[in-house]
């Protein structure tokens, strides 16, 4: 199960570098900062969810729960300001970047 | 439906050149294959220690010590260690009236109150007699190679028959009881000996060779600490690391060289200063219990005196002092309030050691109505109660690094809950409240 998961986490954080890196070309440098941002918020998101899953598999029901809590708060929190620092999502009265379906 | 616009805009999003692309490849392809270099080396380290000292440290920085004057590993040697006798024992003092009558009644059946615990502790009384421990050299010694080769073999030998850890140190005189009891079993479920058939220990073996079985870590993960269960692992422990001394020392004479296993039912020995000399861990606050970096104090001992020419192993420090001396999980969870809540270590017969009642240990133990023996210590320690994982690697690597915070990494713990809890899941053991 591990291996799997160490592909599927390569997989895709390889996605986003790419995803990412033509964003940049499209609308802009993203800055080393940014960067640096985006690599911590991704290590702190896989990190939490191995942690979370090894206490599910060992039974250890409160630190499964403590760790949810604790890493993906702090990773949703951090991706909406990730987004908004790169330019991703804009805030009310900004346009985004983004292609928005008219169907949708 | 998206709009023809959105989905070119998505293709033009990852679409990349084929420069680009490439170079992403050979980036992640060089990260990856620098990855799984240092992984080797680390599996190569890894592969060694097991051989050499039987286990990785996962994630402890473990040091080596040079043994120097007034030191014994991390143990502060204030003056001379007197050598004690062997009815000195918490159990042999119980067995003796000392710690009360329920104590003194209970002593016979706290063990074998449960079926599984007096099934494995029966099987302790069969490796007890001198001929299981001890017996004659082979007069023609057999070609061996040097000692460090030796030393190697030695532990791989004890790795085959099932230790969980085994080191190699040189024997320390103030271990060695001045006297011997007759078999505990013996004294108290055969009633063929009593405590006046004390005899004197003459041993002159250089060496010691240090066997540690594990007492299960998911079995402990499921129980209190004090509940059934907790007897059966001690003489579970204690019957496999017998049988292993039992074996490496009749291999050892067969090989030509003087040996002798000394194991819970046939001890010349007091165990804690040989498991220090060997290198398998630091006395810890839980009594004269040395605690392992990988295993803690989940595991009993046995030992095998030699005089083999083997290598010794040295001292190992991994800033256990500092941490025990502040996380006092042990202390804070003793039901018998045996362990001491003392910062610093006070002397005792010539050495450093965290204060420990061995009376209200020994009498909670015997008379534990809720199970048979007890060993929350065990269970709570934060050394204890972890499989291997990455994060637990790191909380170990910060124990041994950070051990005056050993209060805040408590903390931590516990608010995950680590070794607070019984899991239900790990219960596979029958309960007997109507014996206990």
């Amino acid at each position: 199960m591990s291996t799997i998961f160490t592909f599927v986490a390569g997989v895709v954080g390889t996605v986003i570098i790419i995803w990412l890196y033509n964003y940049s070309q499209n609308h802009g440098k993203i800055k080393w900062y940014k960067w640096f941002g985006v690599i911590t918020w991704y290590l702190w998101t896989i990190y939490g969810i191995s942690f979370v899953y090894l206490n599910i598999v060992y039974h250890e029901t409160r630190a499964a729960t403590i760790g949810a809590f604790m890493f993906f708060v702090i990773s949703i929190i951090g991706a909406i300001l990730l987004a908004r620092t790169i330019g991703i999502l804009k805030t009310a009265g900004q346009k985004s970047d983004m292609p928005v379906s008219k169907e949708g | 439906m998206l709009s023809e616009k959105k989905k070119s805009d998505q293709r033009q999003l990852f679409r990349t050149t084929r420069r680009n692309f490439l170079g992403l490849g050979a980036g992640l392809a060089t990260s990856a294959g620098l990855f799984a270099l240092l992984n080797k080396r680390h599996l190569a380290s890894a592969a060694t220690n097991k051989a050499l000292a039987s286990t990785g440290m996962d994630g402890a920085i473990v040091k080596q010590l040079e043994i120097s004057k007034g030191m014994f590993g991390t143990t502060e040697i204030v003056g001379e260690i007197k050598r004690i006798s062997e009815d000195m024992h918490g159990f042999y003092q119980a067995a003796q009236g000392y710690y009360g009558e329920d104590a003194k009644n209970q002593i016979r059946r706290f063990i074998p109150k449960h079926p599984l615990g007096g099934a494995i502790s029966r099987m302790r009384t069969f490796i007890a007699s001198e001929d299981a421990v001890d017996g004659e050299a082979n007069p023609d010694k057999l070609s061996i190679p040097d000692p460090e080769r030796m030393s190697e073999h030695i532990k791989k030998t004890g790795l085959f028959l099932k230790a969980d850890a085994i080191g190699i140190g040189v024997l320390p005189k103030f271990a060695l009881y001045t006297h011997k009891a007759p078999p505990i079993s013996k004294v108290l479920y055969e009633g063929t000996a009593s405590l006046d058939d004390m005899t004197p220990v003459v041993n002159d073996h250089p060496y010691v060779i240090v066997i540690l079985v594990d007492q299960d870590l998911y079995t402990l993960k499921g129980s209190t600490g004090y509940d059934g269960i907790s007897g059966s692992q001690s003489m579970m422990s204690y019957l496999t690391s017998g049988m292993i001394a039992c074996c490496l020392a009749g291999y050892i004479r067969n090989l030509g060289y003087n040996a002798r296993a000394h194991h819970c039912t046939n001890y010349q020995l007091v165990g804690t200063p040989c498991l220090i000399s060997a290198g398998l861990g630091e006395l810890s606050r839980i009594g004269d219990s040395v605690l392992h970096p990988v295993l803690g104090v989940r595991h009993k001992m046995a030992a095998v005196t030699t005089d083999l020419p083997l290598m010794p192993d040295k001292p190992i420090d991994f800033g256990l002092r500092d941490f025990c001396s502040k996380c006092m999980k042990c202390a804070e969870e003793c039901p018998a309030g045996a362990i001491s809540m003392e910062r610093d270590q006070t002397v005792f017969n010539g050495y450093k050691k965290w204060p420990h009642d061995i009376q209200k240990c020994t009498t909670f133990r015997v008379t534990n109505r809720d199970g048979s023996s007890c060993g929350r210590c065990l269970k709570v320690c934060p050394w204890n109660n972890k499989e291997k994982s990455w994060f637990h690697d790191v909380g170990k690597w910060a124990a041994s690094k950070f051990g005056k915070q050993g209060h805040l990494l408590k903390e931590v713990d516990d608010m995950f809950g680590f070794g607070n809890e019984a899991i239900a899941e790990y219960r596979w053991w029958l309960e007997f409240p109507e014996l206990y």
